[in-house]
């Protein structure tokens, strides 16, 4: 790359536009003036790591110490509101910015009354660039097909080939009509679709609906389906849906209808995705869903939406890959604590496969779990993302500027591995904010009792804060690494660049 | 730092999914069982302290989940175990004769000298459920000299019985090194009792605190 072509990508990098995200002494004067928000941005806490001296590497990349982000002030987080949230859309009811949407949720999660709506969005159960009207096509038709997929299920379940496998669970209640009939409601809901601001008559909306049941039928039929798994899969949910968030009110009491709900969502996914089946802990994201939409029909696609990338870390290997992908990231961000870790015979952070199973569920009271797990299904910041990108430019500019333009590098080289989702930050970040109590352990049984004593009392904010910073510093540290690799001979190359296998 | 044990024992928790692994290690550990009505997933982890024979002893107890696709995982956790409670469900015969199963992992997985019992839980079910009678289960413990509890972990029946009943077991396989352990400590290590867990591999000799 010529010298002109890099002034000019300087230039661009710093370019003052109006952007506040490019713009350092807007974003620096604002930090001055407004309370501690997270800024999902800049962060002066970062400490340039000096690769010719091996030394450094004992540093975690973040400092825990010495962060000003960890004053005495209070992180809070900017929950979106219901404003915020209905002016995301225009007057067909798209929701128009969605870079917008997921970076508000991202910066503190959705507020309870506008939560069952937008995460029809978050979770894709809806394309944003629909119109209200074609979700109410939409609904119907996820309402026929969902119902359709049961009905099969339940047909051959009752048959005589399948019936002597499964017993009857003692959870459910005694009246089978009774739990088709949970979410009625629902069923009316739809029969009452509105177009064009004038309600339709009956009549039409029945033929609309019995249409939707046929294509409802043809989709189903169509499916492949395992029963055999699937009466596997049966038994071990019957033995996770009565022990499902029953201390929520949503499932509190005996026979609580909505467990049979439950049951059907997990039954219905398990039995028509074979290669996946059911594993334990798809009961508490499923319940997550229901609680949110008390809707069987929208947990179940929101379900289905959210497996769709990530079917894979539900089975074996999946599960394997998640934590050994941890493992490499508390490399990088913190080895010494990795290699504290490692002498406790924990490297393997096995105490941490929960926390990823279930997206941190039991790591924090529900309401608190339910925003960092739509703070992490924002996907607003990843490796892939453009605010990872930006900061890998600044950084590779700032790198560029320490070095007087020396050897021409590679801009395009990225070391980062974008197998790091944010949850693995989070994960990173859980470690880092209890580091010392963690380096205090010397054993295996009290590095875990530790971490499990962390259940429910870490503060969301301030860890969502420590993992922005972590995966902000990764993305600085992975622009640098570039560098690292043109200049640096082979010998004192980071781990980063190695593992990678750029060399 | 002075610790409150002069010796630590292993064990570990296996069986199907629900027959109540977690619930009897939290009624063992914690005497409670009311905030545990979760499924295990991975592995999980409790401790307990308890004077046995007038020796200070830590249980480290490792539960494991039950479902077969986490069984990667928890398999790497047999080889650190010293004892392992065998628990099956008297309600569900699948999860007794899946013992069989779990005595083949152990067989491969743990080390040869591992002490087991087994454990009937649920005890609490009426004679109409029971599905696995007591003379069945007696009959597999006898089969593969090991001992056998019923417990239940709801109305806490046996529990504590069966997890000290293991620890004595363990105890009495380690008892040379535990002997010598116990007389190191009270030779020179008054001040600062802790206890060491070193593996096998040569180390007896070196004059530490030897148990496994």
């Amino acid at each position: 790359m010529h010298a002109v072509e890099i002034n000019a990508m300087l230039r661009n990098v710093f370019k003052v536009d109006d952007n506040p995200y490019t713009n350092l002494q807007m974003k620096q004067s604002k930090m001055a003036a407004v309370p501690l928000t997270r800024t999902c941005s800049w962060d002066s806490s970062f400490v340039q790591v000096d690769l010719e001296n091996p030394s450094e590497e004992d540093e975690p990349v973040t400092t825990c110490s010495e962060d000003p982000q960890f004053s005495d002030k209070p992180i809070t987080l900017e929950t979106m509101g219901k404003e915020t949230f209905q002016r995301l859309f225009d007057s067909d009811g798209r929701l128009v910015d969605e870079h917008l949407f997921r970076k508000t949720v991202f910066r503190g999660g959705i507020c309870e009354e506008v939560r069952k709506d937008a995460w029809k969005f978050l979770f894709g159960l809806y394309p944003c660039s629909s119109t209200a009207r074609e979700r109410e096509t939409l609904a119907l038709e996820n309402h026929c097909r969902y119902h359709a997929l049961k009905t099969i299920w339940k047909k051959n379940l009752s048959s005589p080939q399948y019936s002597y496998c499964v017993d009857k669970p003692d959870y459910l209640t005694d009246d089978s009509q009774e739990q088709d009939e949970v979410f009625t409601n629902e069923i009316e809901s739809l029969n009452s679709i509105t177009v064009g601001g004038t309600r339709k008559l009956s009549e039409e909306v029945k033929q609309q609906k019995c249409f939707a049941d046929i294509q409802g039928q043809v989709y189903a039929g169509r499916q492949s389906i395992d029963m055999n798994s699937g009466c596997c899969a049966i038994r071990i949910i019957d033995k996770d849906v009565p022990r499902t968030d029953r201390d929520h009110p949503y499932f509190l009491g005996d026979k609580n209808p909505h467990l049979s709900v439950l049951r059907d969502i997990l039954i219905t996914f398990a039995v028509f995705h074979p290669d996946v089946g059911y594993a334990q802990g798809m009961n508490d994201i499923v319940s997550r869903f229901l609680i949110v939409f008390n809707s069987e029909v929208d947990a179940y696609w929101c379900f289905i939406k959210y497996m769709e990338n990530i079917h894979t870390d539900f089975v074996e290997s999946g599960m394997l890959r998640k934590i050994k992908l941890l493992r490499q990231l508390l490399q990088e961000v913190d080895r010494p604590l990795y290699r504290h870790l490692n002498r406790c015979c924990t490297e393997d952070l096995m105490f941490a496969h929960r926390w990823l199973m279930l997206t941190f569920k039991r790591e924090f009271p529900f309401e608190d779990g339910l925003k960092l797990f739509e703070i992490i299904s924002s996907h607003y910041l990843e490796l892939t993302s453009v605010e990872a990108e930006r900061e890998r430019d600044m950084e590779r500019a700032r790198e560029f500027e320490r070095i007087e333009g020396g050897r021409i590098l590679e801009t395009e080289i990225s070391s980062a591995n974008n197998d790091f989702t944010f949850e693995l930050f989070v994960c990173a970040a859980i470690l880092i904010e209890e580091r010392k109590l963690i380096l205090k352990c010397d054993d295996s049984a009290s590095v875990f009792t530790t971490v499990n004593g962390l259940m429910c009392t870490m503060d969301l904010a301030t860890i969502i804060n420590r993992a922005e910073n972590v995966f902000l510093s990764y993305c600085r540290k992975s622009a640098q690494d570039c560098f690292a690799l043109v200049e640096l001979p082979q010998s004192t190359v980071p781990y980063v660049a190695q593992n990678h296998g750029y060399l | 730092m002075a610790k409150q044990y002069d010796i630590i024992i292993r064990l570990l928790m296996v069986g199907d999914s629900g027959v109540g692994k977690t619930c009897m290690l939290c009624r063992f550990a914690d005497d409670d069982i009311s905030s545990t009505h979760v499924s295990t997933i991975g592995i999980d982890f409790k401790i307990k302290t308890l004077t046995i024979d007038g020796k200070k002893i830590r249980i480290q107890i490792w539960d494991t989940a039950g479902q077969e696709r986490y069984e990667t995982i928890t398999k790497q956790y047999y080889r650190r175990a010293q004892g392992i409670v065998l628990v099956y469900d008297m309600k569900n015969e699948e999860s007794f004769k899946n013992i069989q199963k779990w005595m083949k992992y152990i067989s491969d997985f743990a080390p040869e000298d591992v002490e087991l019992i087994l454990v009937a839980n649920k005890s609490d079910a009426y004679n109409s459920e029971r599905k696995v009678s007591k003379e069945h289960g007696e009959m597999f413990a006898k089969e593969h000299r090991i001992p056998f509890y019923e417990t239940s972990a709801y109305m806490d029946m046996n529990i504590n019985e069966a997890f000290i009943m293991l620890a004595r077991i363990v105890m009495k396989r380690h008892k040379k090194e535990i002997d010598k352990q116990m007389e190191h400590i009270r030779l020179f290590c008054r001040e600062d009792s802790d206890a060491h867990i070193i593996e096998k591999q040569g180390k007896d000799n070196n004059g530490c605190c030897v148990l496994m």
